[in-house]
Formats: C-alpha cells, structure tokens, sequence
C-alpha cells in the first residue's frame, strides 16, 4: 500500500528512525504502552455526569504503519481499579455495576483494524465486561508527529452497558457509555 | 427563664446542624456539579442527617427531666408557644426520617454510610413509587421546617426588641447578659467576703 498521507509518512519516518537498522520493517513491530490511560463517561438524570479512569491498564500492541490492516491490541484492564474522584463513588460502582469480586478484569481485543485516512484507524475486536463479551468497534486517531517521540493513540467509543448485564439504576443511570483510551506507544524490543 | 447550659448547647447545635442540613440539602440537589461530588455531598447530608436525629432524641430526653419556661399570659400566645413548639419538634422528627425512608427508597439503592464508618440500614425498600413518596415528604417537611424556623426566628427577635424581656437572651450563652442566677450570687458573696476582709484589716 502506498503511504499518501503525511502523517503515515511521518509514522514510517519515526517508526525507521527509532529501528535500529534504520529501515522501516515490514512486519508488524511490539509496541510498549506507557502512559495509558483508560477513561469513561456516563451520563445520569438529576445527578450529572460521572467520570472515571482505571488506573491499572495492561496492554500490549502490535503495530504496522505500513499495513495498519496487520496491527493487533490487547488490552486488559483491572476493574477495581476505578477511580472517580470520590471514594465512595467508586465502591458503589465496584459492588453495583462491575461486579469487580467475580469480575475483577476487562479485556479488549482486536479483530481486525481499518483505516480510515491517514490519522485515523477503525479498531474492532472482542470487549469483555462483567463476564460477558461482545464485539465493540473504536475509531483511534494516531498522532506521531515528532519524530523519535511515542506515538500516541486515542480511541474512543460507545458502549451499551447493557448489553453486558450491567442493567443497575437503568434509566437514572444512562445505559449508554462513553469510553476513551489514551495511550503512547514506544517500540518494544 | 434561662435555660440550662445542656439545653442551650443541645439548641444551638441542632439549630446549627439543621440550618446547615437544609442548605445542603437544597444545594446537593440543584447546583450543577460532577456526579462525584455529589455522591459525597449526598453522603455528608445523610450522615450529619442522623447526626441531628440523634440529637433531637437527646433533646427530647433531656427536655423531660427540666422544666421548660413559664408560658406566657394570654390565651393566643399561648396558644401559639403550644402550636409553635409542637410543629418544631415534630419536624426535628420527621424531617430526618423522611430522608431516611428516601434515602433507603431510592432505585439506585446506594448505601447510607455514617461518615463512611459503618452502613446504616435502610428503613424502606427501593421502588420508583416509595422513593417518589418519600422525597416528596422529605421535600415539603423540610420546606414546612424552613418556614417555620424563620417564624421561630422572628419571634425571638419580637420578644427581645419589641417586647424587651428575657426570652432571647434566656437562651444565649450567659456571657453576653453578664452574670445572673447562680453566678451573680456566687459573686456577691465573694464582693461581700472581700469587703468583710479589708474592713478587718483597715
Ligand atoms: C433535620 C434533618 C434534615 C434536614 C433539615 C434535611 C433537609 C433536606 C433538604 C432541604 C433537601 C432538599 C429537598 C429537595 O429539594 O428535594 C434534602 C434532600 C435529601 N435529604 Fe435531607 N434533610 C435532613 C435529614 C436527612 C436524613 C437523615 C437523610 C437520610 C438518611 C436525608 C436524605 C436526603 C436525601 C436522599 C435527599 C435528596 C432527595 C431527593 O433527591 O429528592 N436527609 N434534605
């Protein structure tokens, strides 16, 4: 595939700088992540709205600017982990949504990635939540434009809460989150 | 009539944690804030909730074993001390339970934690329709409270500036009218030792 836009160049650009050999490989390279950082938004009637951030995130990535198509992402993240800015927030979101005693992981894991233009790629993979999984599809915006820096990625999606048999304090609680993953990514060894 | 100081202190911190308790209430309800202060706040409000129910169970104990002031001498305002202090004691005892059947109605079904130490269980079970009775009753017993706390207000302001006499004052921390009762006594006898002594020695 030829890389038109000036982003995926630059990508390939950075991703060959910081290759040893100094040559962009053709296969799809280990990617640490560092700094990830994996956020919700729910919305409410009466209370606003909630936002939190897990802040115990595994993930593993395997990237290929040249065929973004080859790439992977697994990601795990642990439940218990929520944080929200209250406490007692987050126990009542443990104990009453996540059930994070029998569900103490989520996981997310790619299928199959699309790009969409030179800055952004579809990532659609399997989601489980709370025992339960189903297929979930993020768009993520890549931003490497300086060379030798991480390459950051922000995906961002829906989910319906339901559909995970998390259904408490539906419809006071909305069923419909939003999800965003921020993470940068630095090339493994 | 002046009031004992277990009296006055039980007042004043009811008067302080109820004042209080409404203005939170009314603020955590309506002011635009993320979910999570809220949930806070709404914890602080239930929690210094039974703070002040179980003081108005000290009061209303204490109360029995003291006497409380001579009632004045017309018939209406008798009457009115009698309906005025009835609506006030009643409401010190509904207003919190209220909250707490709304509390334990509520669909969310969050748990009441006393200053996050210990749950506290819940009176009522959770449903649409329990909750919307509840805060309703919570709502107009607490709005009956208010207005009735300003009348209360405005009667103790009558009484000390348009009445001139002791009603106000009986219930104010002794400092503020100088010493009377027990301490004014007390103070003339030790003027009257003091005189006694230097008469002695001069
Ligand atoms: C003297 C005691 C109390 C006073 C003066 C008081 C006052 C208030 C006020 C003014 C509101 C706003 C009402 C509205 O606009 O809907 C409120 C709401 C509330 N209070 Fe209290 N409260 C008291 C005790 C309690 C207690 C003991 C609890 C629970 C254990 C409680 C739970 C609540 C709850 C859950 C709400 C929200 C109701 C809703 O969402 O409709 N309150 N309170």
């Amino acid at each position: 595939m030829l890389t038109s836009s000036i982003s995926i160049y630059r990508l390939a650009a950075a991703v060959a700088v910081l290759t040893a050999a100094g040559a962009a490989s053709a296969a799809p390279r280990p990617f640490d992540v560092a700094h990830a950082q994996v956020a919700f938004d729910v919305n409410s009637i009466g209370f606003g709205k909630t936002h939190g951030e897990f802040r115990s995130v595994n993930g593993r990535l395997s990237l290929d600017f040249d065929r973004p198509q080859n790439s992977r992402v697994d990601f795990t993240v642990a439940t218990g982990s929520i944080e929200t800015g209250s406490r007692q927030l987050d126990d009542y979101i443990r104990k009453t949504f996540l059930d994070a005693g029998d569900f103490p992981e989520m996981r997310f894991r790619s299928t199959a990635v699309r790009e969409i233009d030179g800055s952004h790629v579809d990532v659609t993979g399997d989601l489980t939540l709370h025992g339960v999984t189903r297929p979930l599809t993020v768009r993520v915006s890549v931003d490497a434009t300086e060379r030798g820096q991480p390459v950051r990625f922000t995906a961002v999606g829906v989910i319906r809460r339901s559909e995970f048999g998390i259904r408490a304090a539906t419809p006071i609680v909305a069923d419909e989150v939003a999800i965003r993953v921020a993470t940068q990514a630095v090339p493994g060894r | 009539m002046r009031w004992s100081g277990t009296a006055k202190a039980l007042h004043w911190t009811t008067a302080a944690l109820i004042l209080g308790l409404l203005a939170l209430g009314w603020v955590m309800t309506r002011a635009d804030m993320n979910a999570a202060l809220r949930f806070d706040l709404y914890q602080l409000h239930k929690s210094f909730g039974f703070v002040a129910l179980g003081l108005v169970w000290l009061r209303l104990i204490h109360l029995t074993f003291r006497c409380a002031p001579e009632p004045p001498k017309s018939r209406l305002e008798r009457r009115l001390v009698r309906a005025g202090r009835a609506g006030l004691w009643t409401l010190m005892i509904l207003a919190p339970l209220s909250g707490w059947a709304t509390a334990s109605a509520s669909p969310l079904e969050i748990p009441t934690l006393f200053f996050g130490l210990f749950k506290v269980p819940d009176v009522v079970r959770p449903g649409e329709a329990a909750f919307a009775l509840a805060s309703s009753a919570h709502f107009w017993l607490t709005a009956l409270f208010a207005a009735l706390i300003c009348l209360h207000a405005a009667a103790a302001l009558k009484h000390h500036f348009i009445d001139g006499d002791d009603v106000l004052t009986g219930m104010l921390p002794r400092r503020r009218s100088g010493p009377s009762g027990l301490k004014k006594v007390r103070q003339d006898n030790v003027l009257k030792r003091l005189d006694e002594v230097r008469s002695k020695r001069f």
